[in-house]
């Protein structure tokens, strides 16, 4: 059974570093722990708690009635204060329970087009023999963003024993990769009396690709390109076989000689059918601005992707080869959304400074 | 009517659920109220409230803007035309509940929701200010476990769980309170006196017994089954000729109305002393008397009595007076001497006894005269009177005529109906025109044996007025003129038992429903004793007597309320503790599979040793490198690994699980020996 | 039981003789042909992936067929053509060097799309359709693929849903430093090969197979096989998680792997020894769409309890 080239697993006597701060910081206090990897468990010292406005309130009741009742001497009064600040001392308990233990995780980020939703496909695992309601689920935004019409903020249930995916929305502003923000979960379950709070932040990230421009004509003379990879049977006479005629098969590739023979009708299949090549290119777009530029590029890779065309992307910086597919579209949208123009120019810059540094 | 009930169903379930919790909270806590409060405020309350459930059910709108400030003034008008002011606890409560049924008309954010929950847990203190009974105490836990519910149902607005989670978590958090509530309600420190001195109308009209006596006035003695006071004996009780609870005394007689003289002073008890004169015989009767509030001061034993409650002082006429008005259900211990003599040698002011309005009851004052002509002595004279009450046809009866021009002459001679106010007002006329001096004592009389406990109840029913006259070398006599009618001259059974007793219990024919209904009432006043001695009346002084008892056998000295304050730290802190690791404990689905148990406690087993098992460890690599660690266990450890493979995923005949149907395959208990057996 | 069992280790000791220090991966290519899946070598050239399908080919005793892939090759190649005879003016088909039990397709990354998939059409479905004619290919069928390593110019890379036909990717690797020595003293392989006896025969493979569908897979297997699905599903460092097929193949494998090990019932362990080799191919990193590393895998592994 011990086999050398199985990967051996780690035993998970020492999964976590002994001399980890457990000293009470404010920073953490409000922003969390910053990204970090795997699963998050809400342990104790990751779970906050304190009186909701509600619970103030009712502290504020609860100590008039207590005045009350030592004023009436009236024991019904007493054991209704005491009472109620009984249960206020017990909900935090559960309050905080609510938060306890569960295991937060992201799944895979799909990605958007700058000015659409990211739907975050958070999974919360509860792995205890109790549910968890109402929690509250919060990316952290800068406030300025924020939108009156945008709800940033979703609720859910975990059922005891169960994962529960649910996706939490982010704004989108700019194109680009940006680490996932904390997220902050809340719960003010069962009394509303208090508040639990906790941050999670995973180090996971999320691609913004440029926002297409509107419906644009595709570039409307592809060049034709001949490429290293690009030996693939090009023209129609590559004979691949035969097969039996389909209607709707071209009248031009029945094989006739075998109809002249009455043994039925054949179409002949070729090698590589011919492939419209779609450069989209940077330099075609002269005199926009960068955003534009990418926008309509942006574009042009929707389009070139909805026909079913082969195309590649050629942006200062990045090549994307010619290709079709999902997974090429991505790699095209990708390098669209990655783009700095900053840097090819601070490159020209730093390149400039150098030679004339060298020139004395 | 199903077409309506499945229409209203469906808006029920419309409905914001959160908000038919509370509302059902906030009708059930007002309704205690709306008996009590005017019908102007009363009235819109009800209705405001009604309109914010039929909005709740999407039947109705609310009210805009404008009819919210004008319903506002009318609330607060309505509220000063009932109490003439919106200060003090009446017209205080009666704003509270309307101005609360107004807010249900603007409660839409979340913020206006916590203020109408608040206010509702408020309201319920304002209940017990007029009735803290049982039953009001466990009505309103009714009522918090409902509010409480609203609040677990606001805070989890967007959940999609079933609402009866709500009253699920709101009672489970509630039982789980109780433990901490009472610890609070034992421990935390009573003060003996309040922090400011309260409006003037806190605790409601006077009850019971009237500091003067009109017996032609009041045309009808009310039943009133009210409790006066209970009486636990803790020697023999005396017999019922001598339980005569003693109150306020009258010895002044205006022609109708009997009262204190107007110059009548408090003596203070120290300085009054010298003037009791008394001598008593036999052994002391020990009791005592847990008195309901009845806003006066006058405070009730049995004669003749031997101590002094606290805070209290004696008057010349034996009355005990409170300093302070019996505002709260107050227990105090007393011991009477039930054979006594009083003033024997002399009698202080004697003119006080032998005062009458002049020219008043002609008729009664003849009377008088001849009795003292046919009379040997004061005695004699006394003894004469009533046999004349007895012998004539006078009738006890709660619904005498009115007396209206003279009290004493008409009832002694024309009416001849009364009760006891009657008789003793007419006899003590009847006294001082013969020269006895006499007066007019009222209290209570008899008292009832609750038969399921040990104590006596006294009711208002039980009220009674008697009558004490002067005779020389005898001292003050109680006499009873009531007590001569015959038994057939007394109109009603009930009061027949309670004035002749003896007569009464051979005439009354067993009714088994009546008898279990007697015995109910028993029972239930059997809990209000134990409910007023235990929670009502918890004060300072029992606080501290039961502490001091509870606590001596620790040696803990003395209770004060810096220990009290530690001891309430403490105790909560012990029981939010047992709570929360209740809470709190990791609630992991119990493992049901026998063998996955088994295998876990071997794992355990190495896991003390410092062989800890990865959650990813197979079992095969785990025994590998546990076999290379510990080689003097080796073959243990691949026993058990190999039953436990085999068990969990070679093919199976038989279920492994706990509480399985069939028995369980043989290598099961291999295993479960084995890890038994296993040390490492 | 007993008789599979020393079937299997004669099966091993005889392709050991001839592939040096290469006993897991003979194993694994057994199991993956006992599961009845295809399995696909990724290595450099010339450490012996030819000598490999040849072992078990000739080892096994199936008929072998060797198709050199290159990029101008065409379906017809593969999958056979019909010529025109006019002896009897008909056409007749010519069956392609694909209707045998084991195929080796050498660098399969070096023909064209419509090449490739057209092995791999014949793959899944255990025929070939030209012509309007269905033909069913013999049985046992199975495939062993090599491919160079994707780098290297002039390469189509399979797609995705190409590469999830494989039930194992497996690469051989450097032999190590004695088995090395013994290859430069040794015989020719080619020739050693030649002396190989076959140790069953189709039929024996066949109930081999079924002996392998025949291991029991425990609830509690079944419950891990399920949570390792699941975290590749839900984990973010791969674009798209484990597909049912693949779920299914992991299964299969860890049978196969559990008979070679001469057992009744497959182990937590048997999953994870062949996990790497199943799941390898078939999980894409999120972040650059690139195939996972080892690393990945093994924390994988590693955050799915076993339960």
């Amino acid at each position: 059974m011990a086999n050398p080239s199985r990967i051996t697993l780690q035993t998970a006597s020492s999964p976590l570093p002994a001399s980890k701060p457990h000293r009470l910081s404010f920073k953490r206090f409000f922003q969390g722990e910053g990204p970090e990897t795997g699963p998050i468990t809400l342990v104790q010292r990751r779970v906050y708690i304190l009186p909701s406005k509600m619970g103030i309130y009712f502290a504020t009741m609860m100590f008039v009635m207590l005045l009350g009742a030592v004023n009436y001497t009236n024991n019904l009064a007493f054991a209704l204060t005491f009472l109620m600040a009984s249960i206020s001392l017990v909900s935090i308990l559960h309050c905080y329970r609510n938060l306890l233990s569960l295991r937060v995780d992201v799944g895979p980020i799909p990605s958007v087009f700058c000015g659409d939703t990211v739907q975050v496909p958070m999974i919360l695992d509860n792995q205890q023999h109790a549910a968890r309601y109402a929690l509250k689920l919060q990316f952290y935004q800068d406030k300025r963003q924020e939108s009156p019409e945008f709800q940033s903020y979703i609720f859910t249930d975990v059922g005891a024993d169960q994962r529960q995916r649910c996706n939490v929305p982010v704004r989108t502003q700019q194109r680009g990769l940006y680490p996932l923000p904390r997220v902050t979960l809340r719960s003010s379950f069962p009394l509303g009396l208090f508040q639990t709070w906790a941050h999670a932040q995973r180090d996971a990230h999320y691609l913004v690709y440029p926002a297409p421009t509107q419906k644009h004509d595709l570039p409307n003379a592809p060049s034709v390109h001949t490429h290293l990879s690009g030996d693939r049977g090009k023209g129609a006479d590559d004979f691949a076989g035969l097969r039996t005629y389909h209607h709707g098969d071209s009248l031009r590739h029945v094989h006739w000689k075998a109809v002249a023979r009455e043994q039925g009708m054949f179409t002949k299949q070729f090698g590589g059918d011919r492939s419209e090549e779609l450069w989209l290119d940077w330099e075609s777009l002269p005199g926009m601005d960068t955003e534009t530029r990418l926008s309509r590029l942006c574009r042009w890779v929707i389009d070139a992707d909805a026909s079913q065309l082969n195309y590649g992307l050629r942006i200062p910086g990045a090549m994307v080869p010619l290709g079709t597919g999902p997974g090429h579209r991505h790699h095209c949208l990708k390098a669209l959304a990655l783009f700095n123009a900053d840097a090819n120019v601070s490159n020209d810059v730093s390149s400039n400074v150098s030679s004339t540094g060298s020139t004395p | 009517m199903s077409a309506f009930i499945s229409s209203l169903k469906q808006h029920v379930h419309q409905a914001k659920s959160e908000n038919l919790w509370l509302l059902a909270g906030l009708s059930l806590g007002l309704f205690p109220h709306f008996a009590r409060l005017p019908l102007l405020i009363t009235l819109p309350s009800a209705t405001l409230l009604i309109w914010r459930l039929l909005y709740d059910l999407r039947y109705f709108s609310l009210p805009p803007q404008w009819l919210r400030w004008l319903l506002t003034l009318i609330a607060i008008s309505a509220t000063y035309t009932s109490f003439h002011t919106l200060i003090g606890r009446q017209a205080g409560v009666g704003l509270l509940v309307i101005m609360l049924c107004l807010k249900l008309m603007e409660m839409d954010k979340f913020r206006d929701v916590g203020v109408v929950i608040g206010l509702g847990f408020f309201v319920i203190i304002t209940v017990f200010l007029f009735d803290q009974s049982v039953f009001t105490g466990i009505y309103m836990l009714v009522v918090v476990s409902l509010l409480t519910t609203s609040m677990s149902a606001f805070s989890r607005e967007f959940s999609t769980a079933s609402q009866w989670l709500n009253l699920r978590q709101a009672n489970t958090i509630m039982l789980q309170a109780v433990p901490l509530a009472l610890l609070l309600f034992v421990l935390f420190p009573r003060l003996p006196a309040p922090l400011w001195s309260l409006p003037s109308d806190t605790f409601g009209a006077a009850t019971g017994l009237s500091d003067s006596m009109s017996p032609g006035k009041i045309s009808h003695l009310s039943n009133n089954n009210a409790v006066a006071f209970r009486v636990q004996f803790d020697s023999e009780p005396p017999p019922l000729n001598k339980r005569y609870w003693r109150g306020p005394v009258f010895t002044q007689f205006d022609g109708k109305t009997w009262s204190k003289p107007s110059t009548y002073q408090m003596n203070p008890v120290d300085e009054a002393a010298a003037s009791f004169s008394y001598r008593t015989l036999g052994e002391p009767v020990h009791y005592s008397i847990t008195l309901e509030p009845h806003n006066q001061k006058w405070i009730f034993a049995l004669d003749l009595l031997a101590t002094l409650p606290a805070n209290s002082t004696l008057s010349p006429e034996y009355e005990i007076i409170s300093k302070h008005t019996i505002e709260q259900l107050i227990r105090y211990p007393m011991s009477s001497y039930p054979d006594y003599l009083l003033d024997v040698d002399t009698l202080p002011n004697p003119a006080i006894y032998l005062q009458l309005p002049p020219d008043s009851s002609p008729r009664a004052r003849a009377l008088a005269k001849q009795f003292r002509k046919e009379a040997k002595n004061d005695a004699d004279l006394v003894q004469i009177a009533l046999l004349y009450i007895h012998e004539e046809p006078f009738y006890y009866t709660r619904q005498p005529p009115a007396l209206p021009d003279d009290p004493v002459d008409e009832f002694l001679f024309d009416v001849r109906r009364g009760f006891c106010e009657h008789y003793a007002s007419s006899f003590v006329f009847l006294m001082r025109a013969a020269g006895i001096p006499a007066r007019i004592v009222t209290g209570y009389q008899g008292g009832e044996l609750n038969p399921q406990s040990d104590y006596y109840i006294v009711r208002q029913s039980d009220a009674h007025a008697w009558a004490e006259v002067w005779l020389p070398q005898k001292g003050w006599q109680r006499i009873d003129p009531t007590s001569m009618i015959p038994a057939a001259r007394i109109e009603n059974q009930q009061d027949l038992a309670r004035i002749l007793p003896d007569i009464a219990q051979l005439g009354t024919p067993p009714n088994w429903a009546k008898a279990a209904w007697r015995q109910l009432q028993f029972g239930l006043d059997r809990v209000n004793h134990a409910w007023n001695q235990w929670v009502i009346n918890y004060n300072d002084d029992r606080q501290r007597n039961l502490l001091n008892r509870l606590l001596s056998s620790f040696g803990f000295g003395e209770i004060d309320w810096q220990k009290m304050i530690t001891l309430l730290a403490a105790g909560m802190g012990a029981v939010l503790l047992l709570i929360a690791i209740f809470t709190l404990r990791s609630w992991r689905r119990p493992q049901r599979d026998l063998v996955v148990i088994a295998y876990t406690l071997f794992c355990q087993q190495l896991a003390r040793r410092g062989i800890q098992r990865g959650p990813a460890e197979g079992p095969v690599d785990f025994s590998q490198r546990a076999q290379q660690l510990r080689p003097d266990i080796s073959p243990a450890i691949a026993r058990i690994t190999a039953l436990y493979l085999h068990l969990r995923y070679a093919p199976q005949a038989r279920s492994t699980q706990r509480n399985g149907k069939q028995a369980p395959p043989k290598q099961l208990r291999h295993l479960q020996a084995a890890v038994r057996q296993f040390k490492a | 039981m007993t008789d599979t069992k020393t079937t299997l280790d004669n099966l091993i000791r005889h392709a050991s003789k001839i592939i040096l220090g290469k006993e897991h991966e003979i194993r694994l290519s057994l199991a993956c042909l006992l599961a009845r899946g295809h399995l696909l070598i990724e290595d450099l050239p010339g450490v012996g992936k030819t000598t490999l399908a040849h072992v078990l080919a000739q080892t096994l005793g199936l008929q072998y067929q060797r198709i050199q892939f290159t990029s101008d090759l065409l379906p017809a190649d593969i999958l056979g053509v019909s010529i025109f005879d006019k002896s009897d003016s008909g056409f007749h088909f010519h069956p392609g060097p694909i209707f045998a039990q084991l195929i080796l397709a050498d660098e399969v990354n070096r023909a064209t799309p419509k090449a490739q998939s057209a092995l791999l059409e014949a793959m899944e479905e255990g025929q070939v359709t030209t012509e309007g004619e269905t033909r069913p290919l013999p049985t046992p069928f199975f495939v062993i693929a090599t491919q160079n390593p994707t780098y290297q110019i002039g390469t189509f890379p399979l797609p995705e849903s190409q590469l999830d036909r494989f039930l194992m990717r497996i690469s051989l690797g450097y032999p190590g430093v004695e088995a090395e020595r013994a290859l430069l003293t040794g015989q020719d392989r080619r020739s050693m090969l030649k002396t190989l006896s076959a140790c069953t025969d189709p039929a024996q493979l066949a109930e081999l197979q079924s002996a392998a569908d025949q291991i029991h897979a425990s609830d509690a297997l079944l419950d891990y096989i399920q949570a390792l699905l699941t975290f590749s599903r839900e984990a973010p460092q791969f674009a798209a998680g484990l597909s049912p097929r693949a779920g299914l193949a992991l299964l299969h494998a860890a049978k196969a792997w559990a008979l070679l090990d001469g057992r009744n019932h497959a182990l937590p362990e048997d999953v994870q020894t062949v996990l790497p080799h199943v799941v390898g191919h078939r999980l894409r990193s999120a972040t650059d769409d690139l195939e996972q590393s080892p690393e990945t895998l093994t924390a994988l592994m590693q955050s799915v309890a076993i339960p």
